[in-house]
């Protein structure tokens, strides 16, 4: 392989990468917090996409393409949390209500699992219902330049992901450490009981991780659509690709699911050009289960020994 | 917190009642006759038979099974590619068992120290690969166009083409089965499986091996679901990987929670009826896999312990002498 | 595995024995060079401040944690690095602390599945009598190894998580029994029970050591542990403090500076007397037989 495509595998790959960071840390956010895999996150990453398609026709041909674009992910990201809202109030915090009132674990947790699934299944049979069935194509108003360096060829939307994932990561540093809510959200995580001692606002704390989780996913998915176009069946793929970053950094940890993510993205791009694009999504898959059997709290995860 | 009533006092008067009214359910599509009902049978059937599998390895065994179509697809390609290559029903048939015994090995072993959510995890990257690898190991199994033309036994002299025959052997292949897990149940093995599912520690201290229990669990479910695997190629007679997506997955453990996590009357009640209610839905078009979705979402806020655990607790409460 | 003919007199004279065992977690010695061993037919107990390391030390024992260094010997065997189901199957039970019932299963599953391994080698399956008629042998010997505990009439088929506090406690104990083990060890099985409660459990603890089992028991009531055990081990951050009967070890000194905080001297401990503190045991009989 030349060392140009080499260099187009990778880029590529680090922009995928990039999006599968932004969907890990949401999972890892909600882990972190709840205990809880949301099963929904997928979907709703390839319904911000769809968001996007509407968002376009809604913006007035002529405006300036990196007004529209903020614009449209604006918009994903509003609805977004919306979803997040509705979602946790009318599902996750009565099934963690009802869970809590039988003892068994085992039923909390499946009850969970299905209550999230039933959501991502929601959410991607809506979007086949409103923009029904097929992939469509959806083109930001910004990333559709190449760019040309000595041999080697990339799209510019390359670029403008690592580059919102970059700021986005920034920004979520600042967020976390420095603002009330961002603490507060770590001080739930680490301990719900004694954040609550503390005169953290639990629920309200755990309402703002999910919305971030699904803000972040809403990015990712407006980042996405124009390479991978909004298709409903996206969603689990995602899903399971974002989940896989997750693991492989640690799920426990957010700068770890960050570079997992990063790490995904380049492996499976690299896997794709050895074993042939039909492959690409199994990659993730493999690198899942490896990573979950010999590894499974990830690569930056600190040790931490289990007291009984 | 309220006092709730032992689900296992007297357990086979209930098991019996329930067993009873199953196989008088199943005789309702011969007095009706239409073809429609015996389909609707056959897939009632055949989710029961998985249902089953899957309330073993995770309803009993704790071990969250994200990809029981993965299982189903092994088990239905087995078959139809050596009955395809000129193998008898019989071969096949153990051929599938064997496979399924397999791979309930190769993923029970490893995962010796993956537990809990992790574990899920793993099926769901293991159910994604098998698709895939359907998907596109062209020479084997068909790749995108998958298997057609799947040869139907004969049985007795007679090859089975009547969608009543198929029903018919789907009550042979399905009711054994479920037999066979009640008395495994209520079995010393079967116990100890529920106990290592119920608190993994605790019963390491009283000597039962969880690991070992845990591959059984595996493997039952694989087996299980291979033999549906059968049912579906020997009745459909084409096969293709769409049809063993995760989202079937995600159904079939949809059926299992709201038929009770640790009801399997509740299972035996509600798989049919969920069946049913799925078929009746598509009436509804397009919207069928979102009232769906929303129905199992209420199910599930409303009833923790499945519409099915409800119903078998009521009727122990009420009806039970202590 | 070479072995000093000294140790393995020592070996054989223990039923149970610790040599030089340490745990350390990262950087945190939760135990340091601990020598315990329990005699055949003893009652030891092992006390110690809140984080001594007692339940890790069961934990070590009894195979959950592997020790970072030393080894256990259980009746002769070295069981340092074997799986815990394996220790339960060569005589040792373990109850524990707050972990302990089976969430889904009723009182007498829950005993009968410690029964399972010697029934599993006879029937595994279910026959047809036993679907028809679930009472048979198996559960008859469950029903039995509840009533040498006592207190179960009635409540067989209730689940365990119904159960009473007190009840689920003596569930374990039952349901340890039923595995028939040589050596039992008890993790504060008096934890939440009042005095009355305690007295009972205390009889039926010395009843099954009258039977043949060797115990070990971890307990905080240093008035219900010295009024029955033969033996006292104290543990204090990691390390044995004190070893002996009863009697000199309440009094010991750096024992009552372990629990207290502070040193104190022998001059300023009162002279004490163990059975004079379970006022109960003197009104009701002796725990003693």
């Amino acid at each position: 392989m030349s060392f140009a495509i080499f260099m187009q595998y990778l880029i590529g790959g680090l922009a995928m990468g990039a999006i599968y960071s932004l969907i890990a840390v949401g999972y890892s956010m909600i882990w972190k917090s709840m205990g809880l895999l949301n099963f929904a996150q997928g979907p709703a990453v390839m319904f911000s996409g769809f968001l996007g398609i509407t968002a376009v026709t809604l913006i007035p041909k002529g405006t300036n393409p990196i007004l529209a674009t903020i614009l449209i992910v604006l918009f994903a990201c509003v609805v977004s949390a919306l979803i997040a809202i509705i979602s946790h109030k009318l599902v996750h915090e009565p099934t963690l209500k009802t869970a809590l009132k039988m003892r068994n674990i085992n039923y909390e947790k499946m009850n969970i699992l299905v209550a999230t699934l039933a959501v991502g299944i929601i959410l991607e049979n809506t979007a086949k219902l409103i923009w029904t069935g097929e992939p469509r194509y959806f083109a930001l108003p910004i990333g559709r330049s190449a760019i040309i360096m000595g041999d080697v060829v990339f799209s510019s939307l390359n670029m403008w992901i690592l580059g919102v994932a970059a700021i986005i990561v920034i920004f979520l540093q600042v967020f976390l450490f420095k603002t009330k809510i961002g603490k507060a959200m770590r001080a739930v995580a680490q301990d719900k009981e004694a954040a609550a001692l503390m005169g953290v606002n639990v629920k309200k704390s755990l309402q703002a991780t999910f919305v971030m989780a699904y803000v972040l996913g809403a990015v990712a998915g407006i980042l996405v659509s124009p390479i991978i176009f909004a298709f409903f069946a996206h969603g689990p793929i995602l899903g399971i690709k974002g989940f896989s970053a997750a693991v492989l950094g640690g799920i426990y940890s957010i700068p770890g699911s960050i570079i997992g993510g990063l790490i995904l993205g380049v492996l499976e791009s690299l896997g794709a050009s050895i074993l042939g694009s039909g492959y690409r999504n199994a990659v993730a898959f493999v690198v899942l289960i490896a990573v979950l059997l010999i590894r499974p709290t990830g690569l930056f995860a600190k040790k931490v020994s289990e007291k009984l | 917190m309220l006092k709730k009533t032992p689900m296992q006092f007297q357990i086979n008067k209930v098991f019996s009642l329930t067993l009873s009214l199953v196989i008088l359910a199943l005789l309702i599509p011969f007095f009706i006759g239409s073809r429609y009902v015996f389909h609707v049978g056959i897939m009632a059937l055949m989710n029961l038979l998985l249902v089953t599998g899957l309330f073993i390895m995770t309803g009993l065994t704790g071990q969250m099974n994200l990809a029981q179509a993965a299982f189903w697809a092994l088990g239905a390609y087995g078959y139809s590619i050596m009955v395809k290559s000129g193998h008898s029903f019989l071969t096949a048939f153990f051929v599938v068992i064997a496979l399924g015994i397999v791979t309930g090995l190769v993923l029970g072993i490893p995962t010796m120290k993956v537990s809990g959510i992790y574990f899920s995890m793993v099926t769901i990257g293991f159910g994604e690969i098998v698709r895939i690898v359907l998907l596109n190991w062209q020479n084997l199994t068909g790749g995108g166009l998958g298997i057609r033309e799947i040869p139907k036994p004969a049985f007795f002299g007679h090859v089975l083409n009547a969608t009543s025959d198929f029903y018919i052997m789907a009550i042979v292949f399905v009711i054994p089965c479920v037999l066979f897990a009640l008395f495994f149940f209520k079995s010393n093995l079967g116990l100890a499986l529920k106990a290592s599912g119920s608190n993994k520690i605790v019963s390491e201290a009283v000597g039962v091996n969880t690991f070992q229990m845990r591959v059984i669990a595996i493997v039952l479910n694989s087996v299980l679901a291979g033999l549906a695997g059968v049912l579906y190629a020997v009745y459909y007679g084409m096969l293709h990987p769409d049809a063993f997506t995760s989202a079937v997955s995600f159904s079939l453990v949809q059926m299992l929670v709201v038929g009770g996590l640790h009801s399997f009357v509740g299972i035996l009640l509600m798989t049919p009826v969920l069946s049913l209610a799925f078929e009746y839905l598509r009436a509804f078009g397009e919207y069928q896999v979102i009232i769906y979705a929303v129905v199992v979402l209420l199910c599930v806020i409303f009833c923790p312990i499945g519409v099915g655990g409800r119903v078998e607790k009521f009727v122990r409460d009420r009806y039970v002498r202590r | 595995m070479t072995v000093m003919s000294e140790d393995k007199k020592k070996i054989d004279e223990y039923v149970l024995l610790t040599q030089n065992v340490t745990m350390s977690f990262g950087g945190l010695n939760a135990l340091e060079d601990v020598s315990i061993g329990l005699k055949e037919g003893e009652l030891l107990a092992v006390v110690g401040p809140n984080g001594a390391g007692k339940t890790t030390f069961f934990n070590v024992v009894s195979g959950i944690y592997k020790a970072s260094s030393g080894n256990v010997w259980l009746k002769g065997k070295d069981i340092t690095k074997t799986a815990p189901f394996r220790i339960a199957r060569m005589g040792m039970v373990r109850t524990f602390q707050n972990l302990g019932i089976f969430d889904n299963l009723t009182v007498i599953e829950s005993v009968c599945v410690a029964m399972h391994r010697k029934c599993l080698k006879k029937q595994p399956f279910m026959t047809m009598r036993e679907f028809l008629n679930p009472w048979g042998k198996n559960k008859e010997k469950a029903i039995d190894i509840l009533d040498f505990i006592g207190g179960f009439k009635g409540i067989e088929n209730e689940l365990c998580i119904n159960l009473p506090y007190g009840f689920q406690k003596y569930l374990e104990i039952a349901r340890s029994m039923a595995a028939e083990p040589e050596v039992l060890l008890l993790d504060e099985p008096a934890a939440g029970l009042n005095q009355g409660e305690k007295v009972e459990i205390s009889k039926i603890i010395r009843k099954i050591v009258s039977s043949g089992v060797s115990v070990m028991l971890i307990e905080h009531d240093i008035k219900m542990v010295s009024s029955i055990s033969d033996r006292i081990v104290v543990l204090d951050y990691g390390k044995q403090i004190a070893d002996g009967i009863p009697k000199d070890v309440i009094c010991d000194p750096k024992v009552v500076s372990a629990y207290i905080g502070k040193p104190v001297s022998k001059a300023e401990i009162k002279p004490c007397n163990p059975e004079g503190f379970f006022e109960h045991t003197q009104k009701t009989g002796s725990v003693y037989e």
